[in-house]
């Protein structure tokens, strides 16, 4: 584990130095070794079900492992992508010297995200968190327009002010425990909270929920703090989009998903299950209203990652077994496609410079691969079979019968429906009809990653690696 | 004067200079306001590693008085003359209201926790209602405020409630936690800074509600 955080820390200096040539090559290497990095970790996980490393600083089991598959697995077809939308961009006109910045911001973020990811430690995995705050919030004003940078701005004071408050819910645990604990370092550590669970104050730990949901709530886009996120995501570069909407929103949910793990194990879980039931169905809500009145595709796509965000924070409020199961699946089946649907839309935004739906007609002759890849994924995302997303909705739902919220089933259900047809209208205006531009060269640089997502979501459907599986299965008895 | 009663005397002074930064409508003044306030901060912490005998408490004052008392300060100084715009004109809340409402605020925060019996070994009991009270001052200068800076400067009003708390309801965080706060914090105001200076180049201004090209 420190291995894997050592090599993308320096990579993120060396690739603001080296010439791009190199820069765009190394990234996919880079890259690469830490997926296989990361793959073998997981693996020791399954044998050892947790691994410390550096005085517990740093530590791994199932839950945090899927996280880290998810981040070094997006993180390693982005950067396949990058090659391609950069090499676009400097067509267009995009000095070489922006170019830097963004591979350095974006390891950067990468980084920090990998240090969440593996941290044991509440504090360092606040400090790693709002380090994805620091390191994106360049990124996002990165066209340096108006509109960049206004949500640039909404960004970093939205989301500063949110993880403020989620420190203070940290403060407040760290004081809970403190009396069995006292002051150390390790007071802080996950591992050794859950083990004096039952001990801790139940409103001191029901207080430092609150604070801790708002908190990191706000940065992962839960209504009604949501609204930073549709404008970061429209005006960031599109690998960045695809990073952000698919593995900082799961950092953040993963954040709040241990504390409410350190409630279950104190027998206060409900308490916290219910507020994430809430959050969840509100939350697909008001995303289904902007879903439908949408014309900017990339902010339609934001409003999509809020719905996905608000299942899996339902599929974690059931709180059974299967609800769990369904609920860590949900949040990798998401990954992927988003990834796959940023992919496809950023190329479109590469070669049209527009990201208003009506001003693009006909993609199926002037981008036809990026066309075909991009209706796979609208059916994908929008949880049509035989795609992953399918799978795991219908799990989710299975748990929610089951478990008696009828109702709130039957409402989400009903708002999936109507956000499938926003999908499937505001996209055939872009797909269908009649070409206004010429037939464009699409660069296999980002064909190859879609390919690879469309592939995964097929295969997810019907087959979950026996690995995988055995993480999933791990992951209720860590949560519960 | 007990030891605890210094702490609480002195996070007043803290709570006092968040107040003041309400009716104050010249930039410059803000941030001095702010300085002090930190200042304020610093001698609380420092108390407290006196009262404890935590070294790392130290070190945390220390850092405290460095970043906040001076860097941070020194950096929105130089901000404000390069974008040369000085005066918060028109609030969206005018000053006379603002002051009540911050009065109401502070009145809430202590019938919030009266109720909270907060178990075990308390560092001074009164300083949890009063670094509520700057957390919420905090958020409500964000919002009834329209220049950039006056919102960092919110948001770092925020922040010393929060560490106000960290410090006195428990014996400060962890060092290496701490060292990492303070670095993020720091970054953050130095990129809200880089962040303002753009909005002056692409709007002409720096007041927020002209950031309204993103809307639904």
């Amino acid at each position: 584990m420190k291995i894997i955080l050592l090599i993308q820390l320096i990579w993120a200096v060396f690739s603001y130095f080296l010439p791009l040539r190199f820069t765009y090559y190394l990234q996919i290497l880079v890259s690469f070794v830490n997926l296989v990095i990361s793959w073998f970790l997981i693996d020791n996980v399954i044998q050892n079900s947790q691994i410390f490393e550096l005085n517990n600083l740093f530590f791994l089991d199932a839950l945090n492992g899927v996280l880290l598959l998810v981040i070094t697995g997006l993180s390693f077809l982005t950067s396949i992508y990058s090659i391609g939308y950069m090499k676009k961009e400097i067509e267009h006109g995009l000095p070489e010297k922006k170019v830097h910045e963004f591979y350095f911001w974006m390891n950067a973020f990468i980084f920090a995200m990998l240090l969440v990811s593996l941290s044991n430690n509440f504090g360092i995995l606040w400090i790693a968190i709002e380090g994805t705050t620091l390191a994106t919030a360049l990124l996002i004003s990165f066209y340096r327009n108006r509109e960049a940078v206004e949500a640039g701005w909404k960004y970093i004071i939205l989301c500063s002010v949110g993880i403020a408050l989620a420190l203070f819910g940290i403060i407040i645990l760290y004081f809970s425990v403190s009396g069995k604990l006292g002051y150390e370092l390790d007071a802080l550590n996950w591992t050794e909270i859950v083990n004096i669970a039952g001990s801790i104050n139940p409103f001191l730990l029901k207080l430092a929920f609150i604070f801790v949901l708002v908190g990191f709530g706000t940065k992962m886009g839960l209504a009604p703090l949501h609204f930073w996120l549709p404008d970061a995501h429209s005006q960031a570069p599109t690998p960045i989009s695809a990073l952000m909407s698919g593995v900082l929103l799961n950092c953040a949910f993963y954040s709040i998903i241990r504390v409410e793990a350190i409630l279950n194990k104190a027998g206060v879980g409900d308490f916290g299950a219910q507020l994430l039931v809430i959050f969840g169905i509100f939350t697909v809500f008001v995303a289904s209203l902007f879903i439908i009145k949408q014309i900017d595709y990339k902010r339609l796509l934001a409003y999509s990652t809020m719905e996905h965000m608000g299942i899996i924070a339902f599929a974690f409020g059931i709180n059974t077994k299967l609800a769990i199961f369904a609920g860590i699946f949900h949040l990798l089946n998401h990954a992927f496609v988003k990834g796959l649907m940023f992919f496809s839309v950023g190329s479109v935004l590469t070669n049209f410079h527009t990201k208003n739906f009506f001003e693009i007609k006909g993609l199926f002759k002037t981008l036809p691969i990026t066309a075909g890849l991009m209706l796979l994924g609208v059916l994908a995302i929008t949880g049509t079979p035989p795609f992953n997303i399918f799978a795991s909705e219908f799990l989710v739902f299975m748990s929610a019968f089951k478990e008696g919220y009828i109702w709130q089933a039957i409402i989400l259900i009903a708002l999936l429906i109507l956000i499938f047809g926003g999908f499937v209208y505001h996209f055939s205006q872009m797909l269908m009809g009649k070409p206004n531009k010429e037939r464009k060269p699409e660069s296999p640089w980002m064909i190859i990653p879609m390919l690879i997502l469309i592939v995964i979501c097929v295969v997810l459907t019907f087959y979950i690696p026996e690995k995988i599986n055995i993480l999933f299965k791990n992951i209720d008895q860590i949560v519960r | 004067m007990s030891i605890s009663e210094v702490i609480e005397l002195v996070s007043a002074f803290v709570l006092i200079f968040a107040i003041m930064q309400i009716f104050s409508d010249r930039l410059y003044f803000s941030v001095k306001t702010y300085a002090v306030q930190s200042f304020f901060l610093t001698l609380s912490i420092s108390t407290i590693a006196v009262y404890s005998g935590f070294a790392d408490l130290y070190i945390t004052a220390l850092l405290t008085f460095i970043i906040k008392v001076v860097l941070i300060p020194f950096l929105l100084f130089k901000l404000i003359d390069k974008i040369g715009i000085k005066r918060e004109i028109e609030p969206f809340i005018n000053i006379n209201y603002s002051l009540l409402i911050t009065g109401v605020l502070v009145l809430f925060s202590f019938f919030l926790t009266q109720k909270v019996h907060i178990s075990g070994e308390v560092v001074a009991r009164e300083v949890f209602p009063i670094s509520i009270a700057i957390i919420l001052i905090g958020i409500f200068i964000m919002i009834s405020r329209k220049k950039a800076i006056t919102q960092i400067l919110g948001f770092l009003t925020l922040e010393n409630g929060i560490m106000l708390a960290g410090t006195s309801i428990t014996k400060g965080m962890p060092f290496i936690v701490e060292i990492g706060i303070f670095f993020d914090v720091f970054v953050g105001a130095l990129m809200a800074g880089i962040m303002i200076y753009q909005i002056r180049t692409s709007f002409q201004d720096i007041d927020t509600d002209k950031l309204s090209s993103l809307k639904e």
